[in-house]
């Protein structure tokens, strides 16, 4: 029997995810800053209440993972309020009266995608 | 030219002491909405209400107010309505809350509104009259407003009679 | 695949943290930069300043995230202007790639809008817009292929300046009706920058539409560059450059400075 050539097979979901996931990343200028998991989604509320009031902050979303060494999290939010998060996490400037930033490594309805970065990949 | 749309929210300040509405003045109350937003929808939605919001109509003698919001945002603004609970007016704080009582797209189709309210409002105090005096007194101002109805250039007179006389 | 940029960068004395923004950026995935120069002519005796060249700035250029090129540094000049003498074509400005000015009235603006040879007008986040942006003038700006500029890092600083920014920002999109709009961050320090797609994202709580606010990071700032490069050159078309020969005299040599694709595309701005 002949074996059949490698084919490439393509899914589509025809009812679209309920939730988008976001993995990512806190930059302070104080490397060996720590981060209780709590801490650190009451900065992300927090910097959700600045910029949407009472109202986005009662917007319920997840952190999946935290990772305390690198800062790096996993968000699971739902797509209504996925461009609210993500500005709000866009605007947090500082923690603690010190400089900080998010980055936002990967945003994804899958949260299989996130195992995988393609722009970490380093290309020459 | 684009005509920029607005909303006009009729509400109506409940207070608990009837007299204290003498002290609402277009200020306080603007300052009283801001906040409210602000606490509500925080920085994006005090963006939103510094374009085009103004208070368009007090009147302190009956508390009806009248705002003026883009048509663009003004659910989300109006949603910071109910959260209002008190007014600082020349100095007094006044225990209040909004009653939103129409939304129009004019001020003009407002003050109809507005008129017929008041009408109905007067019709709804008449059972509530204690004394002889009072009752006459209603009954002398409902007469007065259903005749002027035939008369629709003076609806703007109108109003303000009404409106006064049903305190 | 579009290539994001970010045209406002201010230049900062302090050399090496201007290394350290490049860098931030060239890892968030910029593949150009510009380093803004700003001059205020109110204040006395302020020169021009000489724009360093890329390669004064950093020996060696890195690498853009995800590209195998590194990051284009440009040079960009914004005039703040409050009275109409502020802004006088010289041939100063003519060490920059892009011209920007920042008019702090309603004429300046007007007169921004209609008839000065500038690719960029800012507007106003630190502060309430004085003025109302009317729509003839910036109907004007669209047609002539000028490009209105948010930057965000107020936005990020201080909260007061949050709204602010979020104000003039809706305020504009309004009335331009999402064109002709780039976003751009004008920071100082590098964990005042934000990616692209944080960016693009921001431009959707500004009122721009999805399309319309990836463009203000990537097509949108292309255009600009190409805007730029038309004041240069004689509108994108010919390119006077002298040669240098031991034999000859110099010789003006006309050249063909972009291909005809990028340039249908400017003229149609």
């Amino acid at each position: 029997m002949e074996e059949k050539p490698a084919s490439y097979e393509r899914v589509v979901y025809k009812n679209t995810s309920e939730y988008h996931y976001m993995k990512i990343c806190l930059v302070c200028e104080n490397r060996s800053k720590t981060l209780s998991p709590e801490q650190f989604k009451q900065l992300i509320i927090s910097g959700v209440k600045d910029l949407y009031g009472e109202v986005g902050a009662a917007f319920p979303f997840d952190l999946l993972t935290f990772d305390q060494s690198a800062l790096s999290a996993i968000l699971r939010v739902y797509n209504r309020g996925l461009v609210k998060l993500w500005s709000a996490l866009t605007l947090i400037g500082e923690y603690e009266d010190e400089p900080c930033a998010f980055r936002v490594t990967q945003v994804s309805p899958f949260l299989l995608a996130l195992s995988g970065n393609s722009r970490e990949l380093e290309l020459y | 030219m684009v005509r920029l749309k607005a909303r006009y929210l009729l509400c109506e300040v409940c207070v608990s002491d009837s007299s204290s509405l003498q002290l609402l003045e277009e200020r306080g109350i603007y300052q009283a909405v801001r906040a409210a937003v602000v606490k509500a929808h925080g920085e994006y939605g005090a963006a939103r209400f510094s374009i085009g919001s103004s208070v368009a109509y007090v009147n302190a003698y009956t508390g009806v107010v009248m705002l003026r919001f883009r048509k663009v945002h003004y659910q989300l603004l109006w949603s910071a309505l109910p959260f209002i609970t008190s007014i600082w007016s020349q100095g007094k704080k006044v225990q209040c809350f909004f009653n939103c009582i129409h939304v129009g797209g004019t001020i003009r189709t407002c003050q109809k509104f507005l008129v017929r309210y008041g009408r109905q409002q007067l019709c709804r105090m008449l059972p509530h009259c204690k004394t002889e005096a009072e009752k006459q007194e209603v009954r002398r101002a409902v007469l007065s407003c259903s005749l002027q109805k035939f008369n629709v250039d003076d609806e703007g007179d109108d109003d303000e009679g009404s409106e006064e006389e049903e305190t | 695949m579009s290539v994001y940029m970010d045209l406002n960068i201010i230049a900062i004395s302090d050399k090496k943290r201007l290394q350290n923004i490049i860098e931030t950026a060239a890892h968030l995935g910029y593949s150009t930069v510009a380093i803004n120069y700003v001059v205020e002519p109110q204040q006395k005796k302020q020169q021009i300043p000489k724009p360093l060249s890329a390669s004064e700035l950093c020996e060696k250029l890195p690498i853009v995230q995800g590209k195998s090129r590194p990051i284009k540094v440009l040079n960009r000049l914004t005039v703040v202007a409050t009275e109409a003498s502020h802004f006088r074509p010289s041939s100063e400005y003519k060490n920059f790639d892009i011209l920007a000015v920042y008019p702090k009235t309603e004429k300046l603006f007007h007169a921004a809008c209609m008839t000065y040879d500038v690719d960029i007008i800012s507007i106003a986040t630190t502060e309430k817009q004085p003025f109302y942006c009317k729509r003839s003038p910036v109907n004007g700006a669209i047609e002539r292929g000028v490009f209105f500029e948010i930057s965000y890092t107020a936005a990020i600083r201080d909260s007061t300046m949050k709204k602010y920014t979020i104000a003039n920002a809706i305020n504009l999109v309004d009335v331009c009706k999402g064109k002709n709009v780039i976003l751009t961050s004008g920071v100082e320090n590098p964990l005042e920058l934000r990616g692209p797609y944080d960016i693009a994202n921001l431009g959707l709580v500004f009122g721009l539409s999805e399309g319309d606010a990836k463009a203000a990071v990537s097509t949108n700032c292309r255009s600009v560059i190409l805007h730029g490069e038309t004041r240069m050159t004689a509108l994108g078309i010919i390119h006077m450059m002298m040669k240098k020969k031991k034999s000859q005299p110099p010789i003006e040599q006309p050249e063909e400075e972009t291909p005809a694709v990028k340039r249908a595309k400017t003229e149609t701005l």
